[in-house]
């Protein structure tokens, strides 16, 4: 069982050091909650941008 | 997610993306026909990075002309296509001169999977350390972490790549083998040298 704690991220000192302040804190964030956690918020983001659609594995099982 | 270094297997519960779906219809069928490992930007995603990208590229171990023409109906018949060209002949010639090819779903162009052959022993050896990724509806064969971080961080080397490697570092910090990336870095170094790069 993951811990689930709230964590921090440190503000960069431009913006090359805030992306990368934030890759730690996500990568932060990955690592202290469930894989459901951090993949449906991550999955908003990725399935704005693609279509949905009916996978051949899905077809295949209905 | 656990990693299991010894089974070389990761076990990842996330909820499964549109873009993991595309990955798991599409790799269902070319690991009918041959190898493949996935390699680069989707590995640092699947594992969590906060990132979108258009493309998923892998590797495919070198297949003959035959082998091709039937992998290339199989993935017809399941509702892809190339983007490059139409003509198996001509596909085919591209992934032997070195070249990638580009599929996608009939009737779109995002995302899409970039498949070409290992052109040396350095791409060649992604066959022989890969880790599988098993997720709640299927799994997928991607490079070693080392591998994956080594590639980003001294061959494609832009910010992007490096942000993709640094998540990698982050998320397995404990289970990474250094010494496996600086053996790669140098592979990396001396190819690049003798690329002219």
């Amino acid at each position: 069982m993951q811990e689930n704690k709230r964590v921090f991220m440190k503000p960069g000192k431009n913006n090359k050091e805030d992306r990368i302040n934030f890759v730690k804190f996500w990568a932060k964030y990955v690592r202290t909650h469930e894989d459901e956690e951090w993949s449906r918020q991550q999955n908003m983001l990725i399935n704005s941008q693609i279509k949905p659609r009916v996978s051949i594995k899905e077809k295949a099982e209905n | 997610m656990e990693y299991n270094q010894e089974k070389k297997k990761i076990t990842c519960k996330r909820e499964l993306s549109e873009l993991d779906r595309f990955a798991l219809d599409f790799l269902g069928i070319i690991e009918r026909f041959t190898d493949y490992v996935v390699i680069s930007g989707y590995v640092s995603i699947l594992l969590g990075r906060s990132r979108v990208t258009e493309d998923i590229d892998i590797f495919i171990k070198k297949i003959t002309k035959e082998q091709f023409s039937n992998m290339y109906n199989a993935l017809k018949e399941a509702g892809f296509w190339c983007i490059n060209a139409e003509k198996e002949d001509e596909i085919f010639s591209y992934l032997e001169e070195g070249l990638a090819v580009r599929f996608s779903y009939e009737k779109t162009a995002i995302p899409n999977f970039e498949l070409k052959f290992p052109k040396d022993k350095l791409d060649e050896e992604v066959f022989s350390d890969f880790i599988i990724v098993e997720l709640p509806k299927g799994s997928i064969k991607i490079s070693s972490l080392e591998r994956h971080i080594a590639f980003k961080k001294y061959y494609l080397k832009s910010d992007k790549d490096k942000e993709d490697a640094k998540h990698i570092e982050e998320v397995f910090s404990s289970k990474i083998d250094y010494n496996k990336i600086n053996k790669l870095k140098e592979l990396i170094k001396n190819r690049n040298k003798n690329a002219g790069k």
